[in-house]
């Protein structure tokens, strides 16, 4: 597994690598917005895992409130799962939302507008930040069962914002994929698109894996810390 | 999660200051460059130092 993982870090490093030399250097200047529109290599694909990965984290709090009293040991597995999602999106999400802004100043003139499409993407970004502090401060002894309530919320919130640039008419760009007759991007551009979504794809799932199985570590490390508490108070009693 | 928030903080402004005489336009493409590789490389530290810290506990 281990060697497995190294050898997926190359290549995926080697696809980002790639995928940078076509962003910067083969990628056609585009006519209207200029070297600005490169951007759009990686807020793009940073913004796509952003909608993927909570659906991960949806079905690791599925998962962890179907299991958590008939299989608890599995549940637990389940939220590792969950909160591994989690951090990775907010990290996309993050990234999606910095990156839009950077393109929208020069572009628009405005670092920020309240339309459809960055508000419920802003939305989503504070659903995360708000999961990740119920499971840093919350003390209710409920803190894992209040955190995938949360990523429910997320999950609907995914699609509204999928759709929010096909429902309404908004400042942000028109969809370039799925977006009906005139939407698409020139073939010219679609390289450095494709090699930097392939590249995200890897690195997102590389390093969901390997925050996965820290989590799994941490919660075996505190079960064992628990059972020989545990074991000095039985020997302490006896 | 101090250590990944500094390398973004330092790459986005190093980044700022080099490029702080070119137009918004350049400035702006190398600082969200930055910013995607700083984000993803601290937090793939910040995971890497989590595992030395659990490997030497357990």
């Amino acid at each position: 597994m281990k060697k497995f993982l190294w050898l997926w870090l190359i290549a995926t490093l080697t696809v980002l690598a790639w995928g940078f030399h076509l962003a910067i250097f083969v990628a056609p200047t585009e006519a209207t917005m200029g070297n600005i529109q490169r951007i759009f290599y990686y807020h793009v694909p940073s913004a796509i895992m952003g909608m993927v990965f909570p659906y991960v984290n949806l079905i690791g709090s599925l998962g962890y409130l179907y299991l958590r009293r008939n299989n608890p040991l599995r549940a637990l597995a389940m939220d590792a799962l969950a909160l591994a999602a989690a951090e990775v999106t907010l990290v996309f999400v993050s990234i999606g939302l910095v990156t839009g802004m950077l393109w929208a100043k020069p572009a628009w003139g405005i670092w920020w507008t309240w339309d459809e499409r960055l508000t419920t993407y802003l939305l989503l970004w504070l659903l995360y930040v708000s999961y990740m502090l119920v499971r840093r401060f919350s003390s209710t002894g409920q803190t894992y069962t209040l955190a995938a309530v949360i990523s429910i919320f997320a999950g609907i919130d995914v699609p509204i914002v999928y759709m929010s640039i096909r429902w309404w008419r908004t400042q942000h760009p028109s969809p370039v994929f799925f977006g009906g007759p005139d939407a698409g991007l020139d073939p010219s551009m679609v390289p450095a698109f494709v090699w930097n979504i392939l590249g995200w794809t890897m690195w997102g799932v590389f390093i969901l894996v390997l925050r996965y199985g820290l989590e799994r570590r941490r919660q075996q490390v505190q079960q064992q810390i628990a059972n020989s508490a545990l074991d000095a108070g039985l020997e302490g009693n006896a | 999660m101090m250590l990944p928030l500094m390398i973004i903080l330092q790459t986005s402004f190093t980044a700022g200051v080099a490029t702080a005489d070119t137009p918004m336009e350049h400035r702006n493409l190398w600082l969200a460059y930055a910013f995607v590789f700083a984000m993803q490389a601290g937090y793939a530290l910040w995971t890497a130092v989590q595992w030395k810290k659990i490997k030497s506990r357990s």
